[in-house]
């Protein structure tokens, strides 16, 4: 739910407004249009978290992890899955041979771009990653310094 | 129907039978709902690709979560049905922020036709995809004839 526009500007300076603005347009824009623009495709995400991290999915079928590219910068997660040209056209026993005909084509082997704002900062030496079954899981830790504290009150 | 129309009808039957593989619509709303403990979960419809080399016709499934254990290859009177279960992701005692795919069941079901040499058929799983394998039998491939003198 998004505030009312005069109140969220109660408090903020123009920095921070235009930062937000950024951060929202880009939440509606940024992703498509970057995928738009480099011609990659999206892909499912699921995302889960507590204060000591979250863990992350995403639906990578066909891709294998040396194909797969993970960066994490500020707070945006980026996965990027390029594919290998030869995936198509290869058979069970791992020959060859050339197709003759397509009866039906409805996989769209394309290379995938998805970009996740995080909803806090992460240790990014210790994202871990793992491919199960055409699914790319993903731990991420809090960063120690983005935890909430607890302030014992004194007297 | 006039003799015409029948026979063209008749023809368009056995020339579908000819082809190597056509889809099977799913046999009633029904059958997808069968089993009962994989009942709750939705059925999906892969995404598949189908094509034809000169020695068998190969079918290429995504299947993004499922493992060996849960995938089902049946041939039966013609039919090539492949069954499959992605189990729900977990929180893992988190918080759902984001949640695009949850768990489901595939189901997909095809004709075979009688070029293909179903004891031969082989099937392999890797990273989330599905390729099985539908050699042709020896008499029905392509010959090529060599000319001498």
């Amino acid at each position: 739910m998004v505030a009312p526009y005069k109140q969220r500007l109660r408090g903020i300076g123009p920095i921070d407004l235009f930062d937000e603005l950024h951060r929202e347009l880009g939440r509606f824009f940024g992703e498509p249009l970057e995928q738009a623009l480099t011609g990659m495709h999206s892909a499912p995400v699921n995302m889960a978290g507590n204060e000591d991290g979250l863990s992350l999915s995403i639906e990578l079928p066909g891709f294998s992890h040396d194909n797969i590219d993970l960066q994490v910068e500020g707070r945006v997660l980026t996965i990027t899955a390029k594919l290998d040209d030869q995936t198509a056209s290869e058979d069970a026993d791992g020959s060859s041979d050339p197709v003759n005909s397509w009866v039906m084509k409805q996989r769209d082997l394309r290379d995938v771009m998805r970009r996740v704002e995080l909803p806090f900062d992460v240790e990014t030496e210790q994202v871990k990653a793992r491919m199960e079954h055409g699914v790319l899981h993903i731990d991420m830790p809090r960063r120690e310094a983005s935890k909430p504290r607890k302030i014992s009150i004194e007297g | 129907m006039s003799n015409e129309q029948i026979k063209q009808a008749a023809a368009d039957a056995s020339a579908a039978a000819e082809s190597a593989l056509t889809e099977r619509p799913a046999a009633s709303a029904t059958e997808a709902t069968a089993s009962p403990p994989a009942a709750k979960l939705p059925v999906h419809t892969p995404r598949t690709d189908v094509f034809q080399t000169a020695k068998a016709t190969v079918v290429v499934m995504d299947l993004p979560g499922v493992g060996r254990e849960d995938l089902d290859i049946e041939t039966e009177n013609q039919s090539l049905r492949i069954t499959a279960k992605a189990p729900a992701p977990l929180s893992e005692g988190k918080q759902w922020l984001r949640r695009e795919f949850r768990g489901r069941r595939y189901a997909r079901t095809f004709r075979i036709g009688n070029r293909v040499d179903t004891e031969q058929m082989t099937a392999r799983l890797v990273d989330g995809v599905l390729t099985v394998n539908l050699p042709y039998k020896a008499q029905t491939m392509a010959k090529k004839i060599e000319i001498s003198g």
